[in-house]
């Protein structure tokens, strides 16, 4: 669901699926998706700041792991949803848990 | 070795991350926390905003469990008011004769807020300092009364747009000639008085209150220089000051503020304070200030605690807070008022902005941002290695008149 061109390294974007908001970030060589949400306020995620493999929320400045959703500390307290991503040729898609084993694979 | 004896005095967000982490570098010692509060240690940020506002519960802002204290083996003394530290005999004395003794004291008493200081019926106003404080008023605000706020600083501007929220009538008084009239540059100043306005919220300049009077119809009016404002509600937001009182009776240099070094070190060398209280030093120029802002009282513990256990940490974290008023986030971090110039950089994926303070040589002393966290997340690095701003940041910014 999205060109793995388009998402350099070190960078995150931000899409609706459906109702859910959804973030993904490529670092580390690879892809991961959390859900766009802060835990702690209303804040998009993707608006914020990607350092390394962690999150900084653009509200309060809570931080997040991004490869495992793990809140980092104050003021966040509650972990990220996680979503399991896989690149499938140049396509990177993510697979959420309504459609369980069917990854949404249009290109955005 | 004898069994190491850490006492904090004060359990606020400051002392409380201080038992944690004290902890954390000690199994075995001995940590006592001492409060004035009749409560756990509890957080402020949200007691004028979610709190007012009915989405967040007294329960909520509490930021630990006394099970937590039990399991970690901190003592933890509710309702304890230190009244005498004595340095030579490392003690400190409560009220009701209660004394601690300690190898390494840590001083995190915060402030207070200050009280309106005019004639007529002071006892009016509400603060919104405490959580029995934001209790009070928020049990006042549920009858929708019409209300004056005095103080158009932080304070007053969220409880005024929680009022406003709360269909209350509202009417903010400010002495100076802009809100938030300390360090916010005035494009921010004059946004936030529009924003305000937009929502409803009566907002005058200019007017010193000088007394509080009973009018005929039982309701009170605060009375300024040139007019009065009769209301059912006053509250008062017109700053804070620092707990000092058991450090200066005591010999330690104060200053408005505990003076610290970076290394959060009294001018004894086996007291140590941090949090709102302090006096340190910050920014490349290790300028002295007193920061009042939830961040000094999350991370300044973390390096008293480290230097009072033997380590050497120093506390350089750029003073930054924010504030949450009807939908617009705000962020302050740096000395936003220092520098050569302002410029402003706008966000190119929303309506956020930022006014950025630079030197000649564009280096950055500090910003505000309007729904624009991102700009804060990136601008703290650059304070923090005294480095210049990016330059895809720079390409973007244009000059402002400096006022």
């Amino acid at each position: 669901m999205l060109d793995a061109d388009e998402l350099g390294d070190g960078e995150m974007a931000g899409f609706e699926i459906g109702d859910r908001q959804i973030a993904v970030y490529h670092v580390e060589g690879g892809y991961f998706a959390t859900e766009n949400i802060c835990t702690h306020a209303f804040a998009v995620l993707s608006d914020g700041w990607l350092d390394g493999n962690t999150v900084e929320c653009p509200l309060h400045g809570g931080c997040f792991n991004v490869c495992t959703g793990k809140a980092l500390g104050d003021p966040v307290e509650v972990d990220l949803q996680t979503f399991k991503t896989r690149v499938s040729g140049n396509v990177v898609e993510v697979c959420l848990p309504s459609e369980a084993n069917s990854a949404s694979g249009a290109r955005g | 070795m004898s069994m190491q004896r850490y006492l904090i005095i004060g359990a606020g967000l400051a002392g409380h991350t201080a038992a944690l982490e004290l902890r954390q570098k000690s199994a075995s010692a001995s940590i006592t926390l001492l409060g004035e509060e009749l409560h756990l240690p509890y957080d402020r940020p949200p007691l004028t905003k979610g709190f007012l506002l009915d989405r967040v519960m007294a329960d909520d802002v509490m930021l630990a469990k006394s099970s937590t204290y039990r399991e970690m083996e901190i003592d933890f003394r509710p309702g304890c008011h230190v009244i005498r530290l004595d340095r030579e005999a490392k003690t400190v004395v409560a009220r009701n004769g209660d004394t601690f003794a300690y190898d390494k004291l840590l001083l995190t008493t915060g402030s207070r807020a200050r009280k309106v200081e005019f004639a007529g019926d002071a006892t009016a106003p509400f603060y919104l300092r405490t959580l029995d404080d934001c209790i009070a008023l928020k049990t006042a605000i549920a009858r929708s009364p019409e209300i004056c706020v005095i103080g158009g600083g932080f304070i007053g501007l969220e409880l005024a747009a929680a009022a406003r929220l709360h269909g209350c009538k509202v009417t903010v008084v400010e002495a100076g000639d802009q809100v938030l009239s300390r360090g916010m540059p005035r494009k921010v100043s004059d946004f936030i008085s529009e924003l305000h306005k937009k929502n409803g919220v009566d907002i005058v300049l200019n007017q010193s209150p000088v007394s509080i009077k009973l009018t005929d119809d039982g309701r009170r009016a605060v009375v300024t220089k040139d007019r009065e404002f009769a209301v059912d509600l006053i509250v008062a937001g017109v700053g804070v000051i620092p707990n000092t009182k058991l450090a200066r009776a005591a010999g330690l240099e104060t200053d408005d503020g505990i003076v610290i070094d970076a290394h959060c070190q009294t001018s004894d060398p086996n007291i140590f304070a941090a949090g709102e209280v302090t006096r340190h030093p910050t920014g490349a120029g290790g300028k002295m200030r007193r920061i009042e802002s939830w961040r000094i009282a999350a991370r300044q513990p973390v390096v008293a605690a480290d230097c009072m256990t033997g380590g050497n940490s120093e506390y350089d974290d750029p003073p930054w807070l924010w504030s949450d008023q009807f939908d617009v986030n705000v962020q302050l971090i740096g000395d936003p008022l220092g520098g050569d110039q302002q410029v402003i950089h706008k966000s190119d994926r929303s309506n956020g902005w930022t006014v950025i303070s630079v030197f000649q040589d564009m280096r950055p002393c500090g910003a505000v941002a309007i729904d624009n966290g991102r700009d804060i997340s990136i601008l703290r690095r650059v304070l923090q290695s005294n480095g210049h701003l990016p330059d895809k940041m720079l390409k973007k910014c244009e000059p402002m008149t400096l006022n």
